[in-house]
């Protein structure tokens, strides 16, 4: 497992477009809304979960802001005094206090409830001191006088409230709004990932920018690490504790406090039902457990939003996969057939010329060299019959078989099976028992002949020389069984299980008897194109196999033909 | 038999089986000619008629089984054909179209020899009708209609003398399904191939020294039926050469 940065494989993946952005993206964390405009086409506004500042720097700027903002308010309500100075000789106005709603308003709509209030008071008093006799004094005379003031007080601080609760709402709003855009956009850039690496990019970029803090993915067993370890963007113990965190598997989504700087990481697994990708780690910051809990659901709500994408790329890459294998078997086949056609002219010309070398009366009769050569002629045809076993099934998978049935001898086929293999039984005790008056079987000859050819050879193959094969067709009710029963290896129930299957091979002998695991489904495949049943039986591993043709259209009315043969 | 006059023309594009074959006939006392195309083929036995033409069949130039027609439409030389694909089918159509026998790649040299040997003997007895045939054991007196095996005479039915008689008269070749069932049952019976499995069975109870396990009235499966000359026969002709390697198991 490793620390990954993933951004950086992305580049080689997504392309140009991209590529040439990453061009100065070394300072990646340093400037993420730059990025965030490259990239995602962010506004340029503040992110919606504000990266908040430590909090002792962050309560001196909340003064500094509040200050300010008090400050313009009452700049407001002087404004306000000047400019009802300059047309209080035009007597428009009888009631005074009125016109201090104005910056009473302004006040609570931009910048919020205590400004509004200072605002109000600011108003109330400047009312007083100015505009109610006796002028340029708090005290007042007129009680009607005190009474409108007090009300406009009570007014214009329930106003404030209102209107300050207004604006709370409406920055609400806009931050929701906002966040669902930023939300919506991140969706639409994980749509156009199109590789597990790509996306796990995009989750890190979005959350470091939103965030404004690092964000880093720790690459589970499946996605395979690229890229240098990062070892920049995350403190050594978090790394540590994260990595032995996924190193146990079984990582859902928690929070560790960070000792030395008390921040909070939270380290979330983004491993969906078929493939581990990993976790990721992100900077949660300081700050009270509310603000701390907020930024965690926001990371959660994205990372659920790219853990359904991430699934989906899950399921194409294993619809890919499923093709490309389809792709290198249909390869497979192709070059199946073409190299046994190649292979088969050699080895015939190998097979001719050993043929005239063991005519020869130098080599016939010497006793020395003519094993020699008979044995190079048994493995020339041993390696023809391989090759016949590949381009069978090259053409059974490519082509199907069109089996041409007729009526034939069963004794015909087994002693025609028996001469094709007769290098490879030369080793063993053959008994051969063919029944008398056996009805004639509808097959194609060639095939069942080969089909039980494959049982002769497989019956050689797994037993010992000088062993006994019993070869024997007879007639059992409406059909006709031609088996082959050795005294070898047997069959262990697994094996017996699979046996038909392409290509199985069983793993007690794959490394010590050589085979493709062809032959025995080509038989399969050639008896059942001809009606018949191969049946593969045996009393466990060690305690030979009795492997038999069952062939079921068969002629069994025989006894009546002698009168047409013989008349 | 003296086969040092026979010239054998091989038409086979590969030239490794051409060297073989080239090598296994010389062997054998013939005078050998290559053809590595139909063309080159067809000139050669057309300028200079051999006596004897071994064809293979996947020709790039043309088809075996046109390259088979067209010397036969003058030539009566046996033509032996050499294929890769072990058809039934597509070797009775070459049987049908003249061919005399043929082998499937791969083959020996001693198979090839026999089954020459087969077509020379018949090209050049065929006229004067040999009386008396030999396979193996068996003896078959064509002229007197007699057939022994082992210097025993044995009784056999009308259509049993009459499918030894035909693979006599072929002794070494092939002979088609089609073919034995139409001299037999003439045209009744065509298509049941049925009555001939039955009657070869019948036959080889006769002439067989073990009926199930036959070495005189081989089967050719899914093309015909072939009387084997056996290993006498052979050694009266090429020597011992033929023994172990091909006819027995």
């Amino acid at each position: 497992m490793r620390l990954i940065r993933s951004r950086e494989t992305a580049v080689t993946t997504s392309g140009g477009k991209f590529a040439s952005a990453m061009g100065n993206m070394h300072a990646l964390w340093i400037r993420p809304k730059d990025l965030g405009r490259l990239i995602f086409n962010f506004p340029r506004s503040r992110p919606v979960v504000a990266a908040e500042p430590d909090q002792g720097f962050r309560f001196a700027s909340y003064l500094r802001i509040s200050a300010w903002q008090i400050i313009q308010a009452l700049a407001l309500v002087g404004l306000t005094t000047i400019v009802y100075f300059a047309i209080d000789h035009l007597g428009l106005l009888n009631f005074v206090p009125v016109v201090y709603m104005i910056p009473v308003v302004i006040a609570a709509t931009r910048w919020g409830l205590l400004p509004a209030i200072v605002a109000s008071i600011a108003g109330f008093l400047a009312s007083d001191y100015f505009f109610s006799p006796p002028y340029y004094s708090f005290v007042m005379e007129d009680p009607q006088e005190i009474v409108d003031l007090l009300l406009f007080l009570g007014v214009a601080l329930v106003t404030s409230d209102l209107a300050a609760r207004l604006k709370d709402e409406a920055d609400n709003l806009r931050a929701r709004e906002k966040e669902l855009a930023d939300l919506y956009a991140f969706s639409r850039r994980l749509a156009a990932c199109f590789t597990v690496p790509e996306l796990i990019l995009a989750i890190e970029e979005y959350l470091s920018i939103t965030l404004g803090r690092p964000a880093v993915v720790i690459a589970g067993a499946a996605s395979g690490g690229t890229g240098p370890v990062d070892h920049q963007s995350l403190p050594e113990p978090i790394r540590q504790q994260a990595v032995a965190m996924i190193a146990t598997g079984a990582l859902s989504s928690r929070t560790i406090v960070e000792p030395a700087t008390q921040r909070v990481w939270l380290i979330t697994s983004i491993s969906t039902d078929y493939v581990d990708h990993g976790a990721i780690v992100v900077d949660l910051g300081l700050g009270p457990s509310d603000a701390i809990d907020a930024r965690r659901r926001h990371v959660e709500v994205v990372l659920a939003e790219a853990i359904t994408r991430l699934k989906r790329l899950d399921l194409a890459k294993a619809m890919n996969d499923a093709n490309l294998r389809v792709q290198a078997d249909q390869f497979k086949e192709a070059l199946v057939g073409g190299v046994s056609h190649d292979l088969r002219t050699p080895i015939a010309s190998i097979l001719g010329f050993m043929s005239v070398l063991a005519k020869f009366p130098e080599i016939r009769d010497d006793d020395r060299i003519h094993p020699l050569v008979e044995a190079a002629q048994t493995e020339a045809k041993q390696l023809d019959n391989v090759i016949q076993n590949l381009l069978n099934a090259t053409r059974i998978t490519q082509q199907g078989i069109h089996p041409q049935r007729e009526w034939v001898d069963p004794a015909d086929i087994v002693n025609a099976a028996i001469k094709q293999r007769s290098h490879r039984l030369a080793g063993h005790r053959l008994t051969v028992d063919i029944g008398r008056d056996l009805p004639l079987a509808k097959v194609h000859s060639t095939m069942i002949e080969q089909a039980f050819g494959q049982l002769l050879e497989n019956a050689a193959k797994y037993s010992q020389t000088g062993s006994t094969i019993k070869v024997s067709a007879r007639a059992e009710q409406d059909r006709v069984v031609l088996s082959v029963c050795d005294e070898g290896a047997g069959l262990s129930p697994e094996e017996a299980q699979q046996l038909f299957k392409r290509a199985f091979r069983s793993p007690r002998h794959a490394a010590s008897v050589p085979g493709s695991g062809l032959g025995l489904w080509i038989a399969n495949t050639f008896v059942t194109a001809n009606g018949g049943t191969l049946e593969v039986a045996s009393r466990g591993a060690g305690l030979g196999t009795t492997a038999s043709i069952w062939l079921a259209d068969v002629c069994s009315e025989t006894s009546e033909l002698p009168a047409i043969v013989h008349g | 038999m003296d086969k040092s006059g026979n010239a054998v023309l091989l038409i086979d594009d590969e030239p490794q089986i051409r060297r073989f074959l080239r090598a296994g006939y010389e062997f054998a006392g013939f005078s050998v000619r290559e053809a590595a195309s139909a063309a080159e083929g067809l000139k050669s036995a057309t300028l200079t008629p051999p006596e004897l033409i071994i064809l293979d069949l996947g020709l790039p130039d043309l088809s075996g089984a046109e390259v088979l027609e067209r010397i036969r439409s003058w030539s009566n030389a046996p033509i032996i054909v050499l294929s890769i694909e072990a058809r039934e089918q597509e070797k009775v159509r070459l049987l049908k179209l003249g061919a005399d026998d043929y082998v499937v790649k791969p083959f020996g040299i001693a198979e090839l020899l026999a089954r020459s040997d087969a077509a020379l003997r018949r090209y050049f007895e065929g006229s004067m009708k040999a009386a008396i045939v030999k396979a193996g054991a068996l003896t078959v007196d064509l002229a007197l209609g007699v057939v022994t095996l082992s210097g025993r005479r044995i009784r056999l039915t009308r259509k049993e003398y009459r499918l030894l008689q035909i693979l006599s008269t072929h002794l070494g070749l092939v002979v088609t399904h089609q073919q034995l069932l139409k001299e037999i049952w003439r045209d009744h019976q065509m298509h049941n191939i049925q009555y001939l499995r039955i009657l070869v069975r019948k036959l080889r109870e006769k002439i067989e020294e073990n009926p199930n396990d036959p070495r005189i009235l081989i089967n050719e499966s899914g093309v015909g039926y072939r009387l084997e000359p056996g290993s006498e026969e052979s050694l009266s002709t090429t020597g011992k050469t033929k023994a172990k390697s091909e006819t027995s198991v």
